[in-house]
């Protein structure tokens, strides 16, 4: 299927890219690494409270460090005219955003939900099963740069800067934080995995993949007007 | 209806009479609403003068939410019918909507200090409209954005439409985690049922506030029409077609 190839194509191409030059795919590691560092002097070295900031931490971190990379992820495409090639040779820009939407699920969204367990570990967690915090972790991921990703989108489309993105994005973000916290938070403290949190997660991210392709694609063939 | 109205003239001719009209209103229900409402109505037996906050922020919360409802459902009009003063009446709305749900914070913020003894509880409603407000902020930041006129149009349509959807959520969200983290111990849950005497201008205020939205829409739609025309007519003339007897007579001179 055509558009299952476009959608390995472009994701493909952004990881080989970001490997390929600069260590561009350490960005958002490195951004979330310092994030939670300071959120650890934030928070003094208490056990206690280490402990309770651990859950909020994550996500705060994942947060953030996905509207940085997301941000310009259409921009660069849109400067150098590959954006404009696609959009000339097909009928729809659905498999491109798809496609860039896994790629920085990968080089993003992958080296920060490994470092989750890490960071619960540093945070005094002293749950034994630590890859109990992985499901929600990698849900919110995907949800978060769903709604990363429409903002980004409006966002090329302005020619805004890269700030105008995280306004865009904060009123879609604020639910998935909500029941994403209090589903890390749950998995951590009594083991639960399939909480109703968590569902409500699921059920987020499962809506936010029903409008965010269509929205992004309407935007970006706006921007290339 | 909607598509009734997509034509200028006929907007301009319904504006002409409609506009004075929402003055009209606005001004009537202030002059009976205001006195009724900080005067004449009683005081709470528990809350005392500060009730009369209530006349402004209840009105101004409503608005606040419908307000983004009509966002939507211009944009919705613009986006499947491609009508150009859709997009006008949603970005007219914006505004205010934006400066109702700003008012809805900094009115119950006054009424939060002395019935609840805090500025700021994050309390389900208060967190929702503050949400609501930065929606507003962003659907009028694509607006303020853009340099063509056309496209931010377009766009806006798009964050009307994603910003209504994610409303509810919020909402509901907002409940879930407020009634997670907190026991509903600041707000009474049975307060006494509202009497004649302060529903009276409860309901005249929120008719001039629906007066005075009518009216900033009305205006903001006229003047952008206003501005189109200026627009057009600043354009040189050379993008008209040349008249038969107008090549004639440069023939002649040629």
């Amino acid at each position: 299927m055509a558009l299952r190839r476009i959608v390995r194509a472009v994701a493909q191409r952004d990881v080989v890219l970001s490997l390929a030059g600069g260590g561009g795919w350490l960005q958002g590691i490195v951004f979330y690494a310092v994030f939670v560092a300071f959120m650890a002097f934030a928070f003094g070295p208490g056990e206690d409270a280490l402990r309770r900031a651990a859950a909020p931490t994550i996500w705060l971190a994942t947060l953030f460090a996905i509207q940085l990379a997301a941000s310009e992820m259409f921009i660069e495409d849109i400067q150098d005219g590959s954006l404009q090639t696609l959009a000339v040779e097909q009928t729809s820009l659905l498999g491109y955003v798809i496609g860039k939407l896994a790629g920085v699920l990968i080089i993003v969204g992958g080296p920060l939900i490994v470092a989750a367990p890490i960071v619960s570990i540093m945070f005094a967690v002293g749950a034994t099963n630590l890859a109990i915090l992985l499901p929600s972790v990698a849900m919110g991921a995907l949800a978060l740069s769903l709604a990363a990703c429409v903002a980004s989108a409006i966002n090329a489309a302005l020619q805004g800067g890269g700030r105008f993105t995280a306004i865009l994005a904060a009123p879609l973000s604020i639910p998935v934080l909500i029941f994403g916290i209090d589903a890390t938070s749950l998995a951590i403290e009594s083991s639960q995995i399939w909480s109703v949190e968590m569902q409500f997660l699921t059920a987020m991210t499962l809506f936010l993949m029903a409008i965010v392709p269509g929205f992004s694609v309407l935007a970006l063939r706006l921007g290339l007007e | 209806m909607l598509s009734y109205f997509s034509n200028p003239a006929r907007f301009e001719a319904f504006a002409r009479w409609a506009s004075p009209l929402a003055l009209l209103v606005l001004f009537g229900c202030l002059a009976f609403g205001i006195p009724m409402g900080l005067y004449f109505s009683p005081e709470d037996y528990q809350q005392g003068h500060t009730v009369r906050i209530m006349y402004v922020h209840v009105p101004a919360a409503i608005m606040a939410e419908l307000v983004f409802g009509f966002i939507a459902l211009m944009s919705l009009t613009a986006f499947v019918w491609r009508h150009t003063l859709a997009d006008a009446c949603a970005r007219a709305a914006a505004g205010p909507g934006a400066i109702f749900a700003a008012l809805t914070l900094i009115t119950g913020s006054v009424w939060g200090r002395p019935t609840w003894g805090t500025w700021w509880v994050w309390d389900a409603r208060l967190t929702s409209m503050l949400i609501l407000f930065l929606t507003y902020i962003g659907y009028i930041a694509v607006w303020q954005m853009g340099t063509d006129e056309n496209k931010s149009a377009r766009l806006a349509r798009i964050v009307g439409l994603v910003g209504f959807i994610n409303v509810p959520i919020v909402k509901f969200s907002v409940d879930w985690w407020n009634t997670l983290h907190q026991p509903a111990s600041l707000l009474r849950a049975d307060g006494p049922t509202i009497h004649s005497s302060m529903l009276w201008p409860l309901g005249l205020m929120a008719l001039a506030y629906i007066a005075l939205f009518s009216w900033f829409v009305l205006s903001g739609v006229r003047t952008s029409i206003y501005e189109k025309q200026i627009a057009r007519r600043a354009q040189p003339l050379a993008s008209r077609p040349i008249k038969p007897e107008q090549m004639a007579a440069g023939d002649q001179n040629g």
